[in-house]
């Protein structure tokens, strides 16, 4: 333990010796200071209520919310008499049926909507409440499969894209809901997909069906993730951006820019930086004052290695929990969903630095770990974008592809490590986290999670086989 | 008990035998010298002993462990020869970092890391970075790495090596210190004169194999040489000496002198004698002492050099390029 702690210590040393870690911390702080510049101010009730009523607001999860697969019914939401108070606002919703019919809005289908639309329509915002209470009707999988080429990829994984038909209710059914169910409808439609809290809503009497009238008072638009806010950059030195819902806002700085470029850029500076620790220990003159010492060769590797993940970790918790905190203090949105992207970052990064340390066994260059580490990241990452569109394809049949291709990819799939996995884990994180409950759940019907499990587990065997490699060849040497 | 055996020890790099079959022993409480020309094996022999590279073929024991044996190595401290200190470290810090790779706890090591360093004469650039420190002082500061965890036997490889020559009085001075406070060194060296002045015991390899071994007083007992000139015009009777029983051959790049060497019993007496008999006048007479040198030249000698000029890489390009020689 005193010798594990040792060599922590040293390599510690070893990374805040030159001058570059002083440059990544200047970075990560401008970072976070530049985040930090940005303020998000809700925008007025009546600019923002149309926007958030719109596109999701329609979705049903049936069964009140459990089922994540949505439906939809077409019923139109409007506010009229919005009045403004402090952090929420007070107005009339208005209910009724859609006039006009949708299309297909952002290649999103609503195939049920067709079929719904009968001569003797039932009322269709009771229907609504229906379908979200009652359990969802029939399952249809992989609807695009049938409109286009018939998926070869079908039935191969497990998350098809799902989407289920409303339960229908009987004209008898729909005349038993009542008016707290609606009220009860309405809510569970504002906190998720809006975001915000209902604090009163009635419904106002003696207005003729299919027509509906509630007076809705909901507070908290301010971190209310689904509310549109404006966005103002740098101090609000440049004009703002206009009803972005914060939920994207933060979604797009969090896992674009951090989580993307920035993890990007640490991760390829840390290769370049820590892959001068192990040559060096293995240089002359220097490996064997080490293992003259009372540690094993492999206590030795696997410690310097472990040191080398310690940079990154130091690196990844000043940057990611300084962007945490000054984007909660900013939005107010404090879930600290985002603050496990500094372990993932890090074992994201303990897969490269585990070929580094092959390689720097191997050859005890620097150069060439440094090399065969970033051609090997950009492998990955090639190859995490072709798996990205084989699932895709599996879902949606954009085009045909061979059999044999299938095979081939998830063969790869099997023995490389995850690192596109963990990048889709951490983009979910951030999903659930800057999102409302809504869209997070949409996002994942349109994106194959891989498993925790599996993603860490197979980079953790990879990261094993390397070690072992490593410690192999670090053991057999005679210096 | 000793500190370190090895029977018939052989190591072979490739197709290099660094040690062809050497048997050593060193007892508990010597200063121990193990010379040699450089490509000699003495760097290998140590290295073997500490399980830095394995041995080919024999025995190799270090405080009555098998070489290499962690537990043996806890109790040995080591100066590489060529060390080469992370530079980012300062002299205290990385004493402090072996320390711990020892196992010696922090209070102690709070306590130990000034004073040996104080004993090595460095104490007071202890806080600065090692990339800073002169060659001597880098040096120094390797001997203090092998002192600190208090071991029982110190293994110096060249440990005068780049240290001005007060300073090397200084490290003599240290060694018999550590000597006399109980602690065994062996040291590789090839600077006789050195070796002559501190150590107990000497062993001489040659290319491998071991030529000598002993005490320094019977590497460099006297048979008995004299080196006899007479005045100027006058033939030394090299003749008549030798019919007396004497060898007399002439000292190379002097003409003037011949050296005369006894046989067990003889004196130089009835040389002096047939001089002055001849009617010459005796005008040098000096008995040849000799030194530790002289007894390691004359074991090498028409020898071939070390092993070392075999063809192989040369040495610059292993220390700059901080690659091996594989
Ligand atoms: N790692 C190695 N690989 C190949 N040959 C080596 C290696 N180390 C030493 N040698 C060779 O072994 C011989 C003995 O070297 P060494 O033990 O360093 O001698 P010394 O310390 O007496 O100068 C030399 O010929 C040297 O070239
Ligand atoms: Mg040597």
């Amino acid at each position: 333990m005193m010798q594990f702690y040792a060599i922590l210590k040293d390599s510690f040393r070893e990374a805040i010796d030159g001058f570059v870690i002083y440059l990544m911390i200047g970075l990560s702080l401008l970072l976070v200071v530049i985040l930090g510049s940005i303020s998000y101010t809700p925008d007025a009730a009546t600019d923002a209520l149309p926007k958030a009523l719109g596109r999701e607001f329609r979705l049903i999860f049936p069964a009140r919310g459990a089922s994540s697969a949505p439906t939809g019914m077409p019923v139109e939401y409007h506010a009229t008499e919005i009045e403004d108070i402090s952090n929420g606002a007070k107005f009339v919703l208005k209910v009724g049926p859609l006039k006009q019919e949708a299309d297909l809005k952002d290649g999103k289908p609503e195939p049920q909507k067709r079929v719904e639309e009968k001569k003797d329509e039932p009322d269709m915002f009771r229907s609504a409440v229906y379908a979200w209470r009652e359990p969802a009707g029939e399952k249809i999988k992989n609807p695009f499969a049938k409109m286009g080429a018939q998926g070869k990829g079908g039935g191969r994984t497990k998350n098809e894209l799902e989407i289920v038909t409303p339960a229908i209710g009987g004209p008898a059914d729909l005349r038993a809901i009542t008016d707290d169910e609606m009220a009860a409808f309405l809510k569970y439609q504002f906190t998720t997909f809006v975001g915000v809290d209902v604090v009163k809503i009635t419904r106002r009497p003696g207005i003729a069906e299919p027509e509906y009238k509630f007076d809705v008072e909901i507070t908290g638009i301010s971190g209310a993730r689904g509310w549109p806010h404006s966005v103002y950059v740098l101090f609000g030195a440049v004009p703002p951006f206009k009803g972005v819902p914060l939920g994207q806002a933060l979604y797009f700085i969090q896992d674009v820019i951090v989580n993307g470029i920035g993890a990007a850029v640490t991760l390829m500076i840390s290769v370049v930086i820590t892959a001068f620790f192990i040559p060096n220990l293995l240089r002359k003159g220097s490996v064997d004052l080490l293992i003259s010492k009372p540690i094993s060769r492999v206590g030795l590797l696997v410690y310097k290695y472990i040191g080398g993940l310690t940079f990154i970790f130091i690196l990844s918790s000043i940057s990611i929990g300084g962007v945490w905190l000054v984007m909660a203090a900013r939005s107010g949105s404090w879930s600290p969903g985002f603050l496990l992207v500094i372990p993932v970052l890090t074992f994201t990064f303990a897969i490269l630095y585990s070929v580094s340390t092959l390689v720097a066994v191997f050859t005890r260059s620097a150069i060439a770990s440094i090399l065969v580490t970033l051609g090997f990241m950009l492998c990955l990452y090639i190859f995490g974008q072709v798996k990205s569109f084989f699932d895709l394809n599996k879902i949606a049949a954009v085009t045909e592809l061979p059999e044999w291709s299938y095979t081939l990819v998830d063969s790869l799939n099997t023995i490389l490590p995850r690192y596109k996995d963990l990048d889709k884990l951490t983009t979910k994180i951030v999903v659930d986290n800057t999102m409302t409950e809504g869209q997070a759940r949409l996002t994942g019907i349109f994106t194959e999670y891989p498993s925790w499990g599996g993603a860490v587990g197979v980079s953790l065997a990879f990261i094993a086989v390397m070690l072992a490699l490593s410690c192999w060849r670090f053991i057999r040497r005679d210096n | 008990m000793s500190v370190i055996e090895t029977r018939d020890l052989r190591k072979t790099y490739g197709r290099v035998e660094a040690l062809k079959g050497v048997s050593i022993r060193v007892e508990k409480g010597q200063i121990y010298g193990l010379l040699g020309q450089n490509g000699a094996g003495k760097t290998t022999l140590i290295k073997v002993l500490l399980g830095i590279v394995r041995k080919t073929d024999g025995e190799a024991e270090l405080l009555g462990r098998p070489a290499g044996a962690p537990d043996a190595r806890r109790r040995v401290g080591y100066l590489p020869e060529d060390h080469q200190f992370p530079g980012y470290h300062t002299g205290y810090s990385l004493m402090d970092f072996y320390g711990a790779l020892y196992g010696v706890p922090v209070d102690e090591r709070r306590r130990k890391i000034p004073e040996t360093l104080e004993l090595v004469g460095i104490a007071g650039r202890m806080n600065s970075k090692i990339r800073t420190y002169s060659k001597g002082m880098k040096q120094r500061l390797g001997i203090a790495q092998a002192l600190l965890h208090d071991p029982d036997l110190i293994i110096l490889d060249e440990p005068t090596d780049g240290v001005d020559p007060l300073g090397r009085r200084e490290i003599r001075e240290l060694m018999q210190r550590l000597k006399e406070r109980g602690h065994s060194i062996f040291l590789n060296s090839h600077l006789l004169g050195e070796v002559e002045l501190i150590c107990d015991r000497v062993a001489i390899l040659q290319q491998g194999v071991l030529v000598r071994e002993g005490t320094i007083a019977d590497l460099t007992q006297q048979k008995g040489r004299y080196e006899i000139g007479v005045a100027p015009g006058q033939a030394f009777p090299a003749d008549a000496v030798i019919k007396l029983g004497y060898s007399a051959i002439p000292v190379p790049d002097k003409p003037e002198l011949f050296e005369v060497s006894l046989t067990e019993g003889q004196t130089i007496d009835p040389v002096i004698k047939l001089v002055y008999d001849k009617g010459m006048q005796l005008r040098h007479l000096v008995e040849r002492k000799q030194t530790l040198e002289d007894a390691f030249l004359a074991t090498v000698e028409g020898a071939e050099p070390g092993v070392d000029t075999r063809p192989r890489r040369p040495r610059a390009a292993r220390q700059v390029g901080g690659r091996d020689r594989k």
